[in-house]
C-alpha cells in the first residue's frame, strides 16, 4: 500500500517535470543516429544489431536515469523524513525502482521503433514483441541495481564518475545475458534458453539483495 | 493518554572529522514540554538536534528515551517537500504516507494559513511560505516529539505569533517540542537552554 502511495507520487513528480524524460530520449535517438551514420555499410546481419543498439542506448539513459532517481529527495531534502521513519524505505525503494522501471520501458520502446524505422529492418510483431520483453527482463536488473547504488552515491562529489564505475561491473551479466538471450536471424527471433533463465536469475538476485539491504544502507 | 517518557542525553560528544563539534554534554527532557535551545554560531545546536532525532550518529555517549520511544518529527529548516510539486500536492502525499484524514489536512491549512499559495509549486514560494508548507507538513505526522531547527527564522512577525501560539497548544496535548532560536521575542514563559562549550545550562 505505501508502495503504491509513492509510486503515485513518483508518476505524479515525472508528469511534472518531463524534461528530464525528453533528453534522455534526445540521447537515446542521437547515439542511434550516430552509429546508423557512421557503421550503416558494415552490418551484415541488420535485424542482429537490434539488440546491441538497444543496449547500447539504454546503458547511457538509464545511467543518466538511474543518476537521477533520488535528485527531488536530495533537492528538497526529503530523506531525513523517511530516514526516521524506517518501515517506509523498503517501499520508497520499490516505488523508486518501479517507476524507473517503466521509464526505462517506454525509452526502450522509443528506441526501438527508432532503430526499426532508421535501419529499415523488417521484423514480425511477434518478434517485436519478444525482443521488448527481453529487453524488459534485463532493464529490471538493471534499474534495481542503479536505484540502488543512486541514493548510496547521492551526496559524493564525484557520483557522475562514481555510479558508472560501480555499476559496470555488475551491470555486465546483465548486458552479456539480455544480448545473448536472442538472435534476430532476418524477421525471426531464435532463442537461447539458457541465457534467458540466466537473465531470470540474476534479475532476482539482484532484486532480492538490493530491497533487502536498501534501509540499512541509506542509514548508514 | 500520552505516554510518559524522558530523553536522557548522557556524556554525549561528537566530531566531524577531526573537528570537535562538543564534548561530554548531558542534559534530560521531559515529555509535554516546550523548550528552546540558543547558542552561538557553529557551537552545535544544529548537530544536537540531529543526534537526538537519530540523523548523526554520536562519537561518544549516548542520546535515549526512557520508558517510552516516541515518535519524532524534525525540522531542518529546508523545505522537506517536493520542490516541482505544488503545496497542496506536497502535504496529500505527506498526509497519505500519514493516514490522515482529509479533515485534518484542511485544519493544518486553515492553522498554516496556507491558502493563498497553497496552489502554486514549492519551488516559486518566498522562504517564509516555504517554511510554513514545511512546518504544516511536519504537523501532519502523528508524532510526539517535534524537533525543530531555527523555525521562527523567516516567519513573518505576525504568523510567528500564531506559531509560537500553535506550538504552546501542541504542548497542552502532552506533545514535546524542542527548538533553537536565535531571538526571544515573543517566547515569554518558555523555557530557555544556553549551549556553551561548557555544556548546557538554563539561560
Amino acid at each position: 500500500m505505501l508502495t503504491l502511495k509513492i509510486f503515485k507520487n513518483e508518476l505524479n513528480l515525472f508528469l511534472k517535470n518531463t524534461s528530464a524524460f525528453l533528453s534522455l530520449c534526445f540521447v537515446g535517438f542521437l547515439l542511434i543516429f550516430i552509429v546508423n551514420l557512421c557503421l550503416r555499410n558494415v552490418f551484415g546481419n541488420k535485424e542482429g544489431t537490434l539488440f546491441p543498439l538497444t543496449w547500447l542506448a539504454l546503458f547511457f539513459g538509464g545511467l543518466m536515469r538511474v543518476q537521477r532517481s533520488f535528485e527531488p529527495e536530495s533537492e528538497g531534502d526529503i530523506l531525513n523524513y523517511f530516514k526516521m521513519r524506517p518501515q517506509m524505505l523498503r517501499p520508497l525503494f520499490m516505488a523508486k525502482n518501479l517507476m524507473n522501471v517503466l521509464c526505462l520501458l517506454v525509452y526502450a520502446l522509443f528506441i526501438e521503433i527508432f532503430i526499426v524505422v532508421l535501419f529499415n529492418l523488417s521484423l514480425s510483431f511477434y518478434s517485436y514483441l519478444w525482443v521488448f520483453l527481453l529487453s524488459f527482463g534485463g532493464i529490471v536488473g538493471f534499474s534495481t541495481l542503479g536505484t540502488f547504488f543512486s541514493v548510496l552515491t547521492r551526496e559524493h562529489t564525484q557520483r557522475d564518475l562514481l555510479l558508472p564505475l560501480i555499476l559496470y561491473p555488475l551491470l555486465s551479466p546483465i548486458l552479456i545475458a539480455s544480448v545473448q538471450s536472442a538472435e534476430l536471424v532476418g524477421g525471426d527471433i531464435i532463442f537461447n534458453g539458457m541465457w534467458i533463465r540466466f537473465l531470470i536469475l540474476i534479475d532476482l538476485i539482484y532484486l532480492v539483495v538490493c530491497y533487502g539491504l536498501f534501509g540499512s544502507q541509506l542509514l548508514e | 493518554m500520552m505516554n510518559a517518557w524522558k530523553l536522557k542525553i548522557l556524556s554525549l560528544s561528537f566530531q566531524y572529522d577531526s573537528h570537535h563539534i562538543f564534548s561530554n554534554l548531558s542534559w534530560e527532557i521531559l515529555n509535554g514540554s516546550l523548550l528552546v535551545l540558543k547558542g552561538s554560531n557553529g557551537i552545535g545546536k544544529s548537530t544536537l538536534l540531529k543526534l537526538i532525532a537519530g540523523l548523526l550518529k554520536p562519537s561518544d555517549g549516548f542520546v535515549s528515551f526512557d520508558s517510552y520511544q516516541p515518535k519524532l518529527a524534525y525540522y531542518s529548516g529546508l523545505p522537506g517537500l517536493y520542490l516541482d510539486l505544488t503545496a497542496l500536492d506536497n502535504l496529500n502525499y505527506f498526509s497519505s504516507l500519514e493516514n490522515k484524514a482529509p479533515e485534518y489536512l484542511k485544519q493544518i491549512i486553515t492553522d498554516f494559513n496556507l491558502g493563498a499559495f497553497f496552489e502554486r509549486p514549492i519551488r516559486h514560494l518566498s522562504q517564509g511560505e516555504k517554511a510554513r508548507c514545511a512546518l504544516a507538513s511536519l504537523f501532519l505526522s502523528d508524532a510526539d516529539f517535534f524537533i525543530l531547527d531555527e523555525p521562527l527564522n523567516t516567519l513573518d512577525v505576525s504568523f510567528r505569533k500564531k506559531f509560537i501560539g500553535y506550538l504552546q497548544e501542541q504542548v497542552s496535548q502532552q506533545k514535546t517540542i524542542l527548538m533553537t532560536t536565535h531571538s526571544l521575542e515573543g517566547l515569554d514563559g518558555i523555557s530557555c537552554f544556553q549551549l556553551t562549550n561548557s555544556g548546557i545550562t538554563k539561560c
